[in-house]
């Protein structure tokens, strides 16, 4: 059997969606979708969901609203029971369309959870594994005009720090790039309902091994280094901090920390923080090798104490 | 044995360039590049070469960040050997410890190199029948005035004289994004120098296996379809096209190919666009053409490539079998 799941939903009427859903025991990676109608603010005009029973939330919003990341692949990972679902937001019938591969069932923790009224939710993949997070999205989204986001506010939390920022409502910082967020029971994600009337939280995540993280509190002009032990090799995929700052105002702010390569007692910096001269790579991927000599180290270069966590994987 | 090479040259003096240089009998992958000066633009404020030693032949891989600060807000691929390294020049007014991230990778395998052209000159890369490669970066010692982009035009050749184009030197299109080109003796690229001048090219590249091609010269109207025989999955990771178009604008450096990108699939021939033409009014340009693509097809489910330009459009469409 082929591993493609790429698939086409024939003349789904304007304003109706199109469910792509995989068999009882099979599950996708949908990297792209598509429509024959007329593109939107460069992208097809489609509103992306992710849909569990009833609940829905947007992976990628109507286009006329934003194209926000709609412009690059994805890695939306689903199931018989949390799947695609695809609205066509043009004015005609619209032929739809997904791309992507069968992937194993079993590696999927896709999600899509509710959130009450200004509540916070834990994301915990429990003891018996851990989890990389790709894809995140809401079911109601920020007003704008400055920025349109998921309404949500994303953290991580080692059960004893949870204020370093992954996504903040109201600024642009990772929203448009592919995550690559480890979430384990000791690291887990919280995510805070900021439209104000509770909604749903989606996100398109799977099974991974050997999570690492060093979540500390970094006082004004001090470092955090990260140091793996000897032997050891880590890819750092996300670092998030608990203040965000920016030459100007929302929403282009950014982690206020630099991040330098160490080694012996040198650095040298691999991204600026916010107030310098806001790095480019915070908002793309990225994915940090380090080792015992060859460090990470963070600079808080606040006035006032940053929490920081920077997690990433064994290799 | 760790496979971390990420390492760093002390207080590299201003305008001064640092050779980074596996040691004998190795290979890396580097990612990254940082300094500790002031970023410029948001981005170290270095410049990224590639040089071949024989020959002392050298490439800008990431100019001058004053100049233009490029495709440094993404991670890049360099792969490089003691024979193909890179340079990185400290562009600030002050000594900078400027350094590099990346992995140990099998020497074996890196097909790096650098390549002098004369003026008006072309080469060929053709990395022979032995085996074939895939090309993640490009870059030029001289970079082109207007559009700051590698004064080079990069196109598909497939022998037939017909030539699509991967990167033209007065186009944004293609050269920020990181690339993933199958090339073998039967898909080889085309460079040719775009400047008044003699200049170096270089490319970041290692051995792959089962690339697949399709390309056509298209008529007016006409569809390329690309479909991979029964039983083969096919992940296409380039689209070149001759005819580069923007609807309203019609020049450089805006322009993308003029060509639909449409997913086939059902006993109907079902239709659903991926990728919008350069020239269809209401896009300008769809913003797949800038990211890196892997789409997934197979014999059922396949891809079509729709000429809606006036003229003849030549368009190949690379990739690599998976299944």
């Amino acid at each position: 059997m082929g591993n493609v799941i790429t698939a086409i939903s024939v003349n789904v009427g304007a304003g109706a969606t199109a469910d792509f859903q995989p068999g009882a025991k099979e599950a996708w990676e949908v990297n792209i979708v598509g429509s024959n109608k007329a593109f939107v603010g460069d992208v097809p005009d489609v509103e992306v969901s992710l849909k569990k029973g009833a609940s829905t939330a947007i992976m990628l919003i109507d286009p006329s609203t934003d194209p926000g990341h709609a412009g690059r692949m994805h890695k939306f990972l689903v199931n018989n029971t949390v799947y695609l679902s695809v609205k066509n937001t043009g004015a005609a019938g619209a032929n739809i369309s997904i791309v992507g591969k069968q992937i194993s069932p079993s590696n999927v923790l896709s999600d899509v959870l509710p959130i009450g009224a200004g509540a916070t939710i834990h994301v915990d993949p429990g003891l018996n594994y851990s989890m990389i997070v790709y894809e995140l999205g809401t079911s109601a989204y920020t007003a704008g005009p400055a920025d349109v986001n998921p309404a949500i506010d994303v953290f991580q939390d080692d059960g004893a720090l949870d204020t370093a920022i992954i996504w903040d409502s109201t600024m642009i910082f990772g929203h448009d790039k592919f995550l690559m967020i480890p979430v384990t029971n000791a690291l887990q994600l919280n995510i805070k309902d900021k439209d104000g009337g509770g909604l749903n939280v989606a996100y398109s995540a799977e099974k991974v091994r050997n999570v690492r993280f060093i979540y500390d509190t970094i006082l004004s002009g001090a470092d955090l280094d990260i140091v793996p032990p000897a032997g050891s090799s880590w890819l750092i995929t996300c670092i998030a901090a608990s203040i965000l700052a920016g030459v100007g105002g929302p929403p282009t702010r950014y982690p206020d920390v630099k991040a330098m390569i160490l080694i012996g007692a040198n650095e040298s910096n691999l991204m600026e923080a916010g107030s310098v001269s806001p790095s480019l790579l915070w908002d793309s991927p990225y994915s940090i090798a380090i080792d015992n000599t060859k460090k990470l180290r963070i600079h808080n270069i606040n006035a006032a104490p940053i929490d920081v966590c920077v997690s990433g994987f064994l290799t | 044995m760790s496979n971390t090479i990420s390492n760093m040259t002390l207080a590299l003096g201003a305008a001064a360039t640092a050779n980074i240089i596996p040691a004998a009998g190795q290979a890396w992958e580097i990612n990254m590049i940082g300094s500790d000066q002031v970023f410029v633009t948001g981005v170290p404020d270095v410049e990224i070469g590639m040089k071949k030693v024989a020959g002392a032949l050298t490439a800008i891989m990431l100019i001058d960040p004053t100049v233009d600060p490029g495709n440094r807000n993404r991670m890049h691929k360099w792969l490089v050997t003691p024979a193909v390294h890179l340079t990185i020049k400290n562009n600030a007014a002050a000594g900078a410890n400027v350094s590099f991230i990346g992995k140990r990778v099998n020497p074996g395998n890196v097909l790096s190199d650098v390549v002098a052209l004369g003026i008006g000159a072309n080469a060929i890369i053709n990395p022979g029948a032995t085996y074939n490669m895939a090309i993640y970066e490009f870059g030029a010692s001289l970079f082109h005035a207007g559009e700051i982009n590698p004064d080079i035009r990069i196109t598909v050749d497939d022998a037939t004289g017909n030539e699509a184009i991967i990167w033209d030197q007065h186009n944004i299109w293609g050269h920020d994004k990181q690339l993933n080109i199958p090339v073998s003796a039967t898909t080889r690229l085309k460079v040719l120098n775009g400047n008044a001048a003699g200049l170096n090219f270089a490319y970041s590249a290692e051995k792959a296996r089962n690339p697949v091609a399709v390309s056509a010269d298209l008529a007016t109207g006409t569809d390329l379809d690309v479909i991979p025989p029964d039983g083969q999955e096919w992940e296409i990771t380039c689209i070149a096209v001759e005819l580069l178009v923007a609807a309203g604008i019609g020049i450089a450096p805006d322009q993308k190919p003029d060509v639909s990108v449409m997913l086939v699939c059902n006993v109907a021939l079902d239709l659903s666009n991926l990728m919008e033409a350069g020239s269809v009014p209401a896009v300008v340009e769809s913003l797949m053409w800038e990211q890196p693509i892997a789409i997934r097809i197979d014999h059922t489910h396949f891809l079509r490539v729709n000429n809606v330009n006036g003229a003849n459009n030549m368009v190949a469409v690379l990739g690599w079998r998976v299944a």
